[in-house]
């Protein structure tokens, strides 16, 4: 494998790892819980593009549409299916002030929910659809090649980190999240409204989410109703060696993730690629251990009382 | 705490109730009845042994079934498939081949290995906060199973295993479940379960009062990845095979909605949550399999009992926190 | 002078443990009251209770003659009560001028909040100089006058400083107290949570003085300066009502 495709490869991976990240950082930040259900959301999103059925032969349904309509839709269904997720299982649960645990137990309930339903309806066979087959292409770039979807989920994740952190910055409602992310009673005290924060909040995270949905299809076109689980790890990992509550460092810890999981798995010897994952998930618990503020620690981290 | 409680309870009134229950169960003659209370008697090993943990210390562990699966594998090494041992598993070393454990010592020693692993990570990972050690847990649960799938002259990887000697019937189960409340209520009344549940309420007055967090966290970790071995082990010589994918995401969801549905917090509502939540589990499964109303067939689509639970867990979250029972105890008086 | 806050028979709670039991006491608008007794009185619950941090657990307040108690704390942040909660808790990963800014995009009415933001500036020049760069690199002291700038943002009908001059250094301590006595003659109403009785007494028209989770003295400033009996129920004498 040339270098440059190595390079495709890895960030085009660790993109997708760093959009889940920022998803489940967003939500970590205003309401101190791993969002277990994120992954899940994911699933849902993909899931989406066929009609349900208990069919072996997925028929597209949302996926047949243009893109116009595709894109929105399963954008749309995804973020619906988040905010109604906190309006359910998490907003009654905080207007009591419920501790951490019932929260994180809530989002593993929501996340369960969703792959029950999901095996429900479409059973647990694994079915194939087909979205944007343009996009499965190889690219000829002075005589290397690479997969035209992967250079679009790079664009993609460019353009959306751009987007995202442009709101956070430079808009009210991202300043007023950026402030209950770091003390929400705090922000609650000057009048930071909690409910319209946490709504943004999971509104973004819900539409991370169903771009995942859709760059992760696109390449691999195999649904699966357990496919968001190891998404989600990588996000949790992610979040983690970005430090927790970091959401640039969350970016930063997906990419890395990303990156390095590919080099591994290219530079790996053979008998030993299949520990990849067992080495992954140890990261989380050495990192938790070493560096729990991550391993990008912000600027005006050490002046923090 | 009132010290001046029977010392007997919850453990003594528990245990008759189960007892009671096999008894019953084995004089109404309903096999099907008799199945599933078994199969409720080793989730209750399970369950006791997470509630170890996570009662005491109150942080969340998603983990613990990996421990169920460690227990599950060494008792399957010391016991399996006499004979053919080395066929399945070539790369057992040559003492484990030989080997042929009395399935008693066989799930005991199931269980330590599970505890000796707790040990080891729970040196590390119990030093973290709440949160910290949910997700470090989780991540455990996804090494366990990602190396014990591809370890496959030990394991049979992603293959199943069979020819576990099937040893555990209800009577089995019964004393197990037994010896896991003593041993959960024996902790919790001891000066150790005390200390971390002052941890969980005020760690800083703990601390202030000479607690050692971590190391407090570390013993009920220890122990209950014990207990949840041996609940592995004998699951095991239950259904007679394994598989790593048994011991993953959904006994997780059940073992934890079997805690959390009785009340995290108290030994009764484990007991409470596990029986309740096998007797849905169970009902549901029979409307899967169907049912006569007078000419009427009707049958539940299958996979509804996996949604009913996780609408039941997150009721419960939303409109009863403290579970069914809360932190009350059986045959205990509330402590003012 | 209208009463602007009325708290009557307030207790809390934390768990099953009493942290104020039946606290009574008014402030007047344009009233500058202070709260002085030592650690432990219940002078911190007392105020995150009134801004709807903590919930009462027996008694009623009324912010400008409306039941205020069960509000939530953003909302009685939205009706004019602001509080600058003890430890100052600026956000420290947001610039002095989006601490700022945060506060000002919380009240609508652009021209007057700019306006305003310039003489909150002129009260304290530091936050001009430091505007770009990070609040968690201010001082302790710079720290506090940030506090107080971010509430006075939000144009507050009552603003409640708790301990301000805790941790500060002496110098700092009087620019605060210089700062509220200039609010103070431009009607603002105040209510100060210190633990010094002379600079409560030299400031304050009236002192209330907790102690245990109850209020055990109270009158005006004035009368109660040089009252021997008042340092000594501070300091744990019998308190005559």
């Amino acid at each position: 494998m040339s270098p440059i495709q190595l390079a495709v490869d890895a960030l085009s991976l660790g993109g997708q790892f760093a959009l889940i990240a920022l998803g489940i950082g967003l939500i970590f930040g205003v309401m101190r819980m791993i969002n277990f259900a994120h992954g899940d959301l994911i699933t849902f999103g993909a899931y989406a593009l066929v009609v349900p059925s208990a069919a072996d032969m997925a028929v597209p349904f949302v996926g047949a549409w243009s893109a116009w309509f595709l894109i929105p839709s399963t954008l749309g269904i995804v973020m619906l299916a988040t905010l109604a997720g906190e309006r359910v299982a998490f907003r009654p649960l905080r207007r009591r002030h419920a501790d951490g645990t019932s929260l994180l137990i809530s989002s593993f309930a929501v996340g369960y929910l969703i792959q029950s339903v999901i095996l429900f309806v479409h059973t647990g066979r694994p079915k194939s659809v087909s979205i944007f087959p343009g996009l499965t292409r190889h690219l000829e770039i002075a005589s290397v090649r690479v997969s035209l979807i992967d250079v679009v989920t790079i664009l993609v994740t460019i353009a959306l980190l751009l987007v995202v952190l442009t709101f956070l910055r430079f808009t009210r409602a991202g300043l007023h999240l950026r402030a209950a992310s770091e003390d929400f009673s705090m922000a609650k005290l000057l009048g930071v409204r909690a409910d319209r924060v946490i709504f943004v909040a999971f509104g973004i995270s819900g539409l991370l989410a169903g771009v995942v949905s859709l760059l992760y299809v696109a390449k691999t076109g195999v649904l699966d109703s357990r496919m968001g689980v190891p998404l989600a790890i990588a996000g949790f990992v992610g979040t983690v060696i970005g430090g927790m509550g970091n959401l640039a460092g969350a970016v930063a810890g997906g990419l890395f993730l990303g990156i390095a999981s590919t080099l591994l798995q290219a530079l790996l010897p053979e008998a030993l690629r299949p520990a990849r994952d067992a080495f992954v998930y140890g990261l989380v618990i050495v990192i938790l251990l070493v560096r729990p503020g991550g391993l990008f620690v912000p600027r005006n981290a050490a002046v923090r009382i | 705490m009132n010290l001046r409680r029977p010392r007997l309870f919850p453990a003594t009134g528990l245990i008759a109730v189960l007892a009671v229950l096999a008894v019953g169960s084995r004089l109404w003659g309903n096999t099907l009845v008799e199945g599933a209370l078994t199969e409720a008697l080793l989730y209750l090993v399970l369950v006791v042994g997470l509630s170890i943990f996570v009662g005491n210390s109150g942080v969340v562990s998603f983990g613990h079934i990996g421990f169920a699966a460690i227990g599950a594998y060494a008792s399957a090494w010391q016991t399996c498939c006499t004979g053919f041992r080395g066929v399945f598993m070539p790369g057992l070393p040559t003492f484990l081949l030989e080997l042929d454990m009395p399935v008693v010592t066989a799930a005991l020693l199931a269980g330590l290995l599970a505890a000796l692993v707790a040990a080891v990570v729970g040196i590390a990972i119990m030093r973290l906060g709440g949160i910290a050690i949910s997700i470090a847990l989780l991540s455990l649960l996804f090494i366990v199973k990602s190396v014990y799938e591809n370890w496959d002259s030990v394991t049979a990887g992603q293959s199943s295993l069979v020819g576990l000697p099937l040893y555990v019937d209800l009577w089995v189960a019964l004393a197990w479940a037994a010896g896991a409340i003593v041993v959960a209520q024996i902790y919790q009344r001891s000066a150790f379960g005390l200390k971390l549940r002052a941890v969980r309420d005020d760690e800083a007055a703990a601390r202030a009062c000479g607690v050692t967090p971590w190391i407090q966290r570390l013993i009920a970790f220890v122990l209950s990845a014990f207990v949840a071995g041996v609940g592995g082990a004998l699951y095991g010589h239950y259904l007679g095979t394994l598989a790593v994918s048994i011991f993953w995401l959904d006994m997780t969801f059940v073992t934890i909605a079997m805690l959390v549905l009785g009340g995290m917090r108290s030994l009764t509502g484990a007991v409470v949550g596990t029986l309740a939540v096998t007797a849905t589990r169970e009902i549901l499964r029979s409307l899967e399999r169907g049912v006569d109303l007078g000419t009427l067939h009707w049958q539940a689509p299958q996979g509804s009992q996996e949604i009913v639970l996780a609408l039941i867990l997150l009721g419960i979250l939303v409109f009863r926190p403290e579970g069914l029972v809360g932190d009350r105890e059986l045959g205990v008086r509330k402590a003012v | 002078m209208s009463t602007l806050l009325q708290v009557e028979s307030l207790g809390v709670r934390y768990g099953s443990i009493p942290a104020v039991r039946d606290i009574t006491f008014y402030v007047d608008a344009g009233e500058a009251v202070c709260f002085v007794g030592p650690n432990g009185a219940g002078k911190s619950t007392t105020v995150l209770t009134v801004a709807g941090l903590l919930a009462p657990h027996t008694g009623h307040i009324r912010f400008d003659g409306r039941a205020i108690d069960g509000t939530s704390a953003e909302d009685i942040a939205q009706l004019g009560v602001s509080l600058v909660p003890e430890g100052r808790r600026i956000f420290s990963r947001l610039t002095v001028g989006e601490n700022l800014k945060l506060a000002k995009s919380l009240r609508p009415g652009s021209a007057a909040a700019t306006r305003l933001l310039d003489r909150v500036l002129e009260l304290f020049p530091i936050l001009r100089e430091r505007y770009d760069g990070y609040a968690g690199l201010l001082s302790g002291g710079e720290q506090q006058q940030l506090a107080i700038a971010r509430a006075l943002l939000t144009q507050p009908r009552l603003l409640i400083v708790d301990e301000p001059s805790l941790g500060l250094a002496p110098k700092y301590v009087d620019l605060v107290f210089a700062a509220f006595a200039h609010l103070r003659a431009e009607n603002m109403t105040l209510l100060i949570v210190e633990q010094s009785i002379r600079r409560a007494l030299a400031f304050a028209d009236r002192v209330y003085l907790l102690r245990s989770g109850a209020i055990v003295r109270h009158g005006r400033a004035a009368d109660l300066r040089g009252d021997a009996d008042f340092e000594s129920a501070y300091f744990g004498g019998a308190a005559t009502p």
